[in-house]
C-alpha cells in the first residue's frame, strides 16, 4: 500500500515537471520527484519490528541502517541541484523578466 | 603503481577547492591544464598496467570490497577514461582563448573549477565499482555541466542550462530509484557482487522496473532518439568550447554506462536479449539516424548541423550495441573513439575560426580555404572522417559497424547505414564547397593561434592515424568485446 503511495508522489513529480510552465512550480516539482525516490530507499529499509542499529543483548531484529546513510548523500545532491536550479531561475528573470517557460521559448 | 587508480579522481578533487580560494584567474588557468597534463600521464601508466597484468583493483580506506568501495579499472574503463581525459586536455588548451572572450572576467576561475570538477566526475563514473557512488559521481559530473553551459554568452544560455537540468535530474533519479530496487533485491551495491547475487534472483517484477528505469536513465544520457532534444538545444546555447569538449565526453559516458550497466552488471539475464529490449532499442537508434541525419542537411547553421550530426553518430553506437554480438560491441568502441576524435575537432574548428560570431552559418565559412590552407585542409580531412572515406578513421568504424550488421540476423539494416552515411556526404558537402569554391571571402573569423591550430592539426593527424594503424582502437576493442561475451567469470 504504502509502496502505491510512494508511487503516486512519484509520478506526480513527474507530472508537474512536464506539465507546468512555471520555472520556480518546475523545480518544486523536481524536489518532489526526488523525495518520492528518498521515502522509496526508506520504506525498502524498514525491516518489521525492527529497532536502530545499536549493540545491545536483548534486541536482534535490525532496520538497515545503509539506506539512511545513501539517502543523506542524495539530499545534499539534491539540494545542490535545487539551488543551482534556483540561481539559473534568478539568472532568467534578470535577463527577461519572466519566469513562464512558454513566454520564454518565443523569445 | 598501486595508488594509480585513485590519484586519477583525488588529484582533481584537492586541486580544485584550492583554486576556489585563490581566485586567480591565470593561477586557475595554468592549475587546471597542469593536473590535466599529469592526470592524463597517470592514466597512460594505469592503461599500459592493466594492459599487461589484467583488472586493478582498489579498496578505498582498505575496506574489503562487499562493504567498503572498490575502484575498478580494467580495459573498458581505461579505454573510455584515456579518451575522455585526452579530450578534457586539448580542449583546455584550445579553448583558452575563447574563455577569455566569452567568459565574464569574474567567473573564469570558477569556470575552469567546474570544469575539473565535470571531468574527475567523469573519470569517476568511469573507475568505480560501486553502482550508488556512479549515481554520486554522475550527478557532481552533471551539476558541473549545468553551470559550464550556463556560462555561453546566449541570451538563451541560462533558459537552457535550466532545461537540460530538469531533464538530467529526471534521468539522474530513475536512475537512483533503479539502484535502490537493485539493493532491495540484492542487499549489495558492488557491481561484481550484483552480477554474482542477480543469477541465483529469478527476474522478478520489481527487477524488471529496475531494468526498464535504467534504460529511462541512460537513454537520456545518451540522447536515445525520442529523449535527444536536450542535446540539440544544449549544443546550440553553451559556450562553444564547451560544446567541443561535451561531444567528445558528456554523451560517451551515457553510453559507458549503458555497456556497465546492462553487460556488465546483468550480463547473467542479459535484460536486452530477455525482454526483447534489444529490437526496440535498434528501431529506435535507426529512426534516430534517419531522422537527425535529415535534420542535420537541413539546418544552415553550422553548429545545430553538427549537434544533430552527433545523434545521428551515437544513434550508430547504440545501433551496434543492440546487436548482441561481439562484433557489434567492437564496432560501437571503436566508433566511440573515433567519432570523440572527429566531432571534438570539427567543433574546435568552428570554436576558435568564430570567437565571437554567436550563430556560425554555412555562409560564415565562404573563402576560409584560400585564406587559411592548412587548417582547412585539417578540417577537410576530419570532414571525410565524418562521412567515412577510407584512410580516415571513419572508414575504420563505418567498416566494422556494416560487417557486424551484415553478420548479425538483422543484414537488412546496412542499407539504411548505408544510406544515411551517403546523407552525410550533402551537409558536409554544403561546407567544403562554401570553404573552397565561394568567391567572397568572409573576413569576420579570428585568426588562430599556434597552439590552437597545432591540437586541430594533432586530432587531424589521430585521424588519419587510427585509420591506418587501429591496434590502439580495434586491438582493445576487440580484447573488450571478447571478454564481454566469452569470459563470464572476468
Amino acid at each position: 500500500m504504502i509502496f502505491i503511495l510512494n508511487m503516486i508522489l512519484f509520478l506526480l513529480g513527474l507530472f508537474i515537471i512536464v506539465r507546468e510552465s512555471n520555472l520556480i512550480k518546475k523545480v518544486i516539482g523536481l524536489n518532489i520527484f526526488q523525495s518520492s525516490v528518498f521515502i522509496f530507499y526508506l520504506i525498502a529499509s524498514k525491516v518489521e519490528g525492527g529497532v536502530p542499529p545499536i549493540l545491545n543483548d536483548y534486541q536482534l531484529v535490525y532496520s538497515n541502517p545503509l539506506p539512511h546513510v545513501l539517502i543523506l548523500t542524495a539530499i545534499v545532491v539534491s539540494i545542490a541541484t535545487t539551488s543551482l536550479a534556483l540561481a539559473l531561475v534568478i539568472k532568467i528573470k534578470q535577463k527577461y523578466n519572466s519566469i513562464e517557460e512558454n513566454e520564454l521559448d518565443k523569445i | 603503481m598501486n595508488q594509480l587508480p585513485v590519484l586519477v579522481l583525488v588529484l582533481p578533487l584537492l586541486v580544485a577547492p584550492i583554486l576556489l580560494l585563490f581566485r586567480d584567474n591565470r593561477y586557475a588557468y595554468n592549475m587546471s591544464l597542469g593536473v590535466s597534463f599529469l592526470n592524463l600521464l597517470l592514466i597512460i601508466s594505469l592503461f599500459q598496467h592493466v594492459y599487461e597484468n589484467g583488472n586493478m583493483l582498489y579498496e578505498l580506506g582498505s575496506w574489503e570490497a562487499p562493504i567498503g568501495i572498490r575502484l575498478n579499472a580494467d580495459l573498458l574503463s581505461c579505454y573510455f577514461l584515456l579518451l575522455m581525459n585526452f579530450m578534457s586536455l586539448i580542449c583546455l588548451i584550445a579553448g583558452h582563448k575563447n574563455v577569455k572572450s566569452q567568459i565574464e572576467d569574474d567567473n573564469i576561475y570558477l569556470f575552469y573549477i567546474a570544469w575539473l570538477l565535470c571531468n574527475v566526475g567523469f573519470s569517476g563514473i568511469i573507475l568505480t565499482n560501486d553502482i550508488f557512488n556512479l549515481f554520486v559521481f554522475l550527478e557532481i559530473s552533471s551539476l558541473a555541466s549545468y553551470f559550464l553551459i550556463s556560462q555561453g554568452n546566449y541570451k538563451a544560455s541560462s533558459l537552457a542550462a535550466i532545461q537540460y537540468l530538469f531533464i538530467g535530474s529526471i534521468g539522474a533519479v530513475f536512475i537512483l530509484f533503479a539502484i535502490g530496487i537493485l539493493y532491495a533485491n540484492t542487499g549489495t551495491l558492488n557491481m561484481s557482487d550484483l552480477s554474482n547475487k542477480i543469477i541465483n534472483n529469478n527476474i522478478s517484477l520489481s527487477m524488471s522496473l529496475s531494468i526498464a528505469m535504467f534504460l529511462i536513465g541512460v537513454g537520456i544520457k545518451t540522447a536515445l532518439f525520442p529523449l535527444h532534444g536536450w542535446l540539440v538545444r544544449t549544443y546550440t546555447y553553451a559556450p562553444s568550447i564547451i560544446v567541443s569538449y561535451f561531444s567528445g565526453t558528456s554523451t560517451k559516458i551515457g553510453v559507458y554506462i549503458l555497456l556497465r550497466i546492462f553487460l556488465d552488471v546483468f550480463h547473467s539475464i542479459n535484460p536486452l536479449e530477455h525482454y526483447e529490449l534489444a529490437q526496440l532499442i535498434l528501431f529506435l537508434s535507426l529512426i534516430g539516424v534517419l531522422l537527425s541525419t535529415l535534420y542535420a542537411v537541413k539546418q544552415i547553421e553550422v553548429k545545430k548541423m553538427l549537434a544533430y550530426s552527433s545523434v545521428a553518430q551515437l544513434s550508430y553506437i547504440i545501433l551496434a550495441i543492440a546487436l548482441l554480438t561481439p562484433e557489434g560491441l567492437t564496432a560501437s568502441l571503436v566508433h566511440v573513439f573515433n567519432h570523440s576524435i572527429i566531432k571534438t575537432g570539427l567543433f574546435l574548428v568552428v570554436t576558435i575560426l568564430f570567437i565571437n560570431n554567436k550563430d556560425v552559418s554555412i555562409d560564415d565559412f565562404s573563402g576560409l580555404g584560400s585564406k587559411y590552407p592548412v587548417l582547412m585542409s585539417a578540417f577537410l580531412l576530419l570532414l571525410l572522417g565524418l562521412i567515412g572515406l577510407p584512410l580516415t578513421s571513419g572508414f575504420i568504424s563505418k567498416w566494422y559497424l556494416v560487417s557486424a550488421i551484415l553478420q548479425s540476423d538483422y543484414w537488412y539494416i546496412s542499407a539504411i547505414v548505408l544510406v544515411t552515411s551517403f546523407m552525410t556526404l550533402f551537409y558536409v558537402w554544403l561546407l567544403i564547397e562554401k570553404i573552397y569554391f565561394s568567391v567572397s571571402v568572409n573576413h569576420d573569423s579570428s585568426i588562430p593561434t599556434i597552439s590552437q591550430s597545432l591540437c586541430i592539426y594533432l586530432l587531424a593527424a589521430i585521424t588519419i592515424y587510427l585509420g591506418i594503424e587501429t591496434s590502439l582502437t580495434f586491438g582493445i576493442s576487440d580484447q573488450i568485446s571478447t571478454n564481454f561475451f566469452y569470459n563470464t567469470n572476468k
